[in-house]
């Protein structure tokens, strides 16, 4: 309800437009009840602002964007798709080149097999995975071989007057065990007495068949398994690589060919 | 909002947002500049804004960013003086520039939220949102800037 107390009110509503048409027309009535109050109406009224048209934003063209570049598809989405695309094809190829020539692609890198030098760097060796091979000293090696024991277990360390002779008779389980008293026996490193600098022929390992006779008898049976067993899955990759002769690989992306790969 | 629309939103409200920023800010320079971000703020967010909200979109961030920039200026200078003419009677002309000069006078949200409704028009719920102001904060703003106008209107009117 219009009162003098509100009225005041009731006009911005009303000049702002947010009066409903029952509260115009008791305004308006109030208004015509009070006709000193319609000059106040009117000032109210006259507050409204109107746009001056004519001031207009010049550069609109400016600010237009092409509306016929076509849909944008960020790359974003599809990066992870062209990662893995893309590892997918470098090794496909890899497989494609080792299947060809029967060696990777990436040939390993030969390690010299220095058979055992006289220089402080043999100790490095001793990176290698310990084998509980048994540790024999100096003293123990000279007391084995007083006992004639050593036929079939070298002693890991020999004296300096082992004959050249002798160490071409080394293989690489020798190796092992040298290196493995080396890290075994730190406290003892300053007793070993390397091989001289007189070796002039590089150790010749010997063959497979040797490496079984320097085991002992409980151990043979075992390393036996494992070598045929090893023979087995040496067949049978062969026997895949035969196999994936004449056959095609194609990495499709959905109906589309990317690569074709021939074996 | 696809690229047609924003520029159908170009054609249809540069220039509104142009005269609101210009009153808010008392400065073309000004003016020009907030019209030209706010259109790049609805270009960048185009996606998340649907074709009937990219008008209150636009002078939601025109109001932002003309409030700042006349609290960070902290004043605003009006070159248009009130040049009445001869007669007694207020004419439309003069009434108007005596209400850019009351307009002038108001604070910076005030002016504002005026120039929303009378300008364009818009209620006062549509222009809660717009300012992020509830409905009650703008009804009580608005009133005592009518009442400011007004005032100012009969003043000049007995100096006259």
């Amino acid at each position: 309800m219009v009162t003098l107390e509100n009225y005041e009110e009731y006009m911005i509503l009303y000049g702002d437009g947010e009066l409903s048409e029952e509260e115009k027309k008791a305004l308006l009535e109030f208004v015509r009840q009070h006709p000193e109050l319609q000059e106040e109406l009117n000032m109210y009224e006259a507050t409204k602002l109107t746009p001056d048209t004519a001031q207009v934003f010049a550069g609109k063209e400016k600010l237009l964007k092409p509306e016929g570049g076509g849909r944008v598809i960020a790359f974003r989405q599809y990066r992870s798709y062209g990662i893995a695309a893309a590892v997918l094809l470098i090794l496909l190829l890899f497989a494609a080149r080792w299947m060809k020539t029967g060696q990777p692609a990436i040939q390993p890198i030969p390690i010299a097999q220095q058979p055992v030098s006289n220089t402080p760097s043999t100790k490095s060796v001793s990176q290698q995975p310990p084998i509980n091979a048994p540790v024999i000293r100096q003293e123990e090696s000279v007391s084995l071989a007083r006992q004639g024991v050593h036929s079939n277990k070298k002693p890991a360390v020999r004296n300096t007057s082992s004959t050249p002779t002798e160490l071409h008779r080394l293989t690489p389980v020798d190796y092992a065990l040298e290196t493995t008293v080396v890290r075994a026996e730190p406290a003892d490193i300053h007793r070993l007495e390397l091989p001289s600098a007189t070796i002039t022929e590089p150790l010749q390992p010997e063959p497979k068949n040797d490496l079984l006779a320097w085991l002992p008898d409980e151990k043979k049976e075992g390393f036996e398994a494992l070598k045929e067993n090893v023979d087995q899955k040496i067949e049978k990759v062969k026997n895949i690589k035969d196999n994936l002769k004449d056959t095609q690989f194609a990495l499709r992306f959905g109906s589309k060919e990317l690569v074709v790969i021939n074996f | 909002m696809d690229a047609k629309s924003y520029n159908a939103c170009v054609h249809e409200w540069a220039d509104a947002l142009f005269r609101f920023a210009c009153k808010c800010t008392g400065n073309e320079e000004d003016a020009r500049d907030i019209v030209q971000s706010s259109f790049e703020v609805l270009w960048q967010k185009r996606e998340n804004v649907a074709n009937e909200k990219g008008k209150a979109f636009l002078f939601q961030v025109a109001y932002n960013q003309s409030v700042d920039l006349y609290r960070k200026k902290s004043r605003v200078q009006y070159h248009e003086e009130v040049k009445l003419s001869g007669s007694h009677q207020l004419s439309n002309p003069d009434i108007k520039r005596v209400l850019d000069r009351a307009l002038a006078q108001l604070d910076e949200q005030a002016r504002a939220l005026v120039l929303l409704k009378d300008y364009e028009g818009y209620r006062y719920d549509e222009i809660a949102q717009i300012t992020g102001l509830s409905d009650t904060q703008v009804k009580v703003y608005l009133h005592r800037a009518r009442k400011s106008l007004k005032q100012y209107l009969v003043s000049v009117e007995h100096i006259i």
